[in-house]
């Protein structure tokens, strides 16, 4: 039996997921980071991508937005503006928004923050793209 | 005395009024409600944000960044206002204590003013304000989403130089019958703020990629719980103080509709005794 620890997963709309997990996987700025029991403390900023929640050897996929994950020896906790289950996701949506982003960028209409904002929309939508064909 | 005819139309149109305040108390009720609700399952959220920002504060109290610069040497410091109101009357006192509490709090020369509500932004401009109306993209609604917008606006306005200062100004409801028009500064930020909670100690050790990346980030996210909490709060106070003064209203309607029944009752009454001795009258006569 893998050892546990607490985990939850906190969004403005309310405590999206809570529970004793085995590990976890996201990507921070710097690469892809996984998490199992007794980590040490660490507040990381992530980045879009996809969530692998892992628990009874089974493994289950999440969207989740820019947002923080905290490791404390008490409790595991990712803020973020959003969150979704893999299965939850309009796929389609997701694609259209990336491409209506592209184009934005490549029009080259955008300045310098509208570019940041496209950038950060299009691997929002990417990162979806990714987990929703996940099961 | 009026004669019944006239009575009777005022009846019904007092029964009419009633039965809109009514309406409106009902619908003021739910909105309420909902509203409470979304606040509620928004609050850990937040109150997490702002525990990883203690916590930051611990671990680095020495940390310069941009949003703790208070710009005391500068001069003409701009200040910035958030004004939030409802968007329209029938609320009682609502408004009214709101804009008595901006115009105390606002300086109006070195002042810009951001309004939400139509009641509030008219004042603003009728009354010669710095008023800047385009800075929510889309129609104000409360949500996280809006505050996001509304945070990430004023923070770039702060970074830029535009304003030194960001006061908000909403309604506190701090009691059931009590509520009370606040505002509090939001920017720039004040480390006090961060060092009241002392109770809970948690160690965090490392920060990824770094400490000012990651509380750059929180300082957002803070700023629109802050933004949420205000928001919401006037938005509760704005449908109980409407329904309070839909209560009223009803409440009004029903004793004055009372009182018009007895009158009207009255002078049907009247009118009937007048025809009867009209009647033993001209029976009389006949004899």
């Amino acid at each position: 039996m893998q050892k546990t620890f607490k985990f939850e997963v906190v969004t403005p709309t309310g405590i999206f997921y809570e529970g004793d997990v085995s590990y976890i996987k996201f990507e921070a700025e710097n690469g892809e980071m996984g998490i199992l029991a007794d980590h040490a403390p660490v507040l990381v900023a992530t980045k879009p991508c996809t969530l692998t929640i892992e628990k009874d050897k089974k493994q289950k996929y999440a969207f989740i937005s820019e947002g923080f994950i905290e490791v404390t020896p008490q409790k595991v906790s990712i803020v973020t503006d959003l969150a979704d289950w893999s299965s939850d996701i309009d796929e389609e949506a997701a694609i259209k928004a990336k491409r209506i982003a592209e184009e934005e960028l490549e029009s080259g209409a955008a300045d310098a923050s509208r570019k940041t904002e496209l950038k950060v929309s299009i691997e929002r939508a990417s990162a979806r793209i990714k987990t929703s064909g996940l099961r | 005395m009026a004669n019944t005819r006239e009575i009777k139309s005022r009846i019904k149109g007092v029964e009419g009024t009633k039965k809109i305040t009514k309406a409106m108390k009902l619908i003021a009720a739910s909105k309420l409600k909902k509203a409470r609700e979304m606040h509620e399952r928004t609050l850990p959220f937040f109150k997490h944000i702002r525990e990883i920002m203690i916590d930051i504060m611990k671990c680095t109290p020495d940390m310069k960044l941009v949003y703790f610069d208070k710009r005391e040497k500068k001069e003409n410091r701009k200040k910035g206002y958030i004004v939030i109101s409802s968007d329209t009357g029938l609320n009682g006192g609502y408004n009214t204590n709101v804009i008595k509490e901006a115009v105390k709090v606002i300086d109006k020369e070195n002042g810009v003013v951001f309004p939400i509500g139509n009641v509030i932004k008219n004042y603003m401009i009728k009354n010669g304000y710095n008023v800047v109306t385009d800075f929510i993209p889309g129609r104000y609604t409360v949500t996280t989403i809006t505050a996001a917008d509304i945070a990430k606006h004023m923070l770039k306005l702060f970074k830029d130089g535009e304003i030194d200062e960001l006061e908000i100004v909403y309604t506190e409801m701090q009691s059931v019958m009590h509520l009370v028009p606040n505002s509090i500064k939001l920017l720039p930020l004040d480390n006090k703020d961060f060092k009241i909670m002392e109770t809970g100690m948690r160690e965090v050790l490392d920060f990824e990629p770094s400490a000012e990346v990651v509380f750059e980030r929180l300082t957002n996210q803070y700023l629109q719980g802050v933004l949420y909490g205000g928001m919401v709060e006037s938005f509760v106070s704005e449908h109980f103080a409407r329904m309070n003064a839909m209560d009223s209203a009803t409440s009004n309607a029903e004793k004055v509709s009372k009182k018009l029944t007895l009158d009207y009752n009255r002078a049907r009454q009247q009118a009937i005794t007048q025809e009867i001795s009209e009647i033993i009258g001209g029976a009389m006569n006949l004899k």
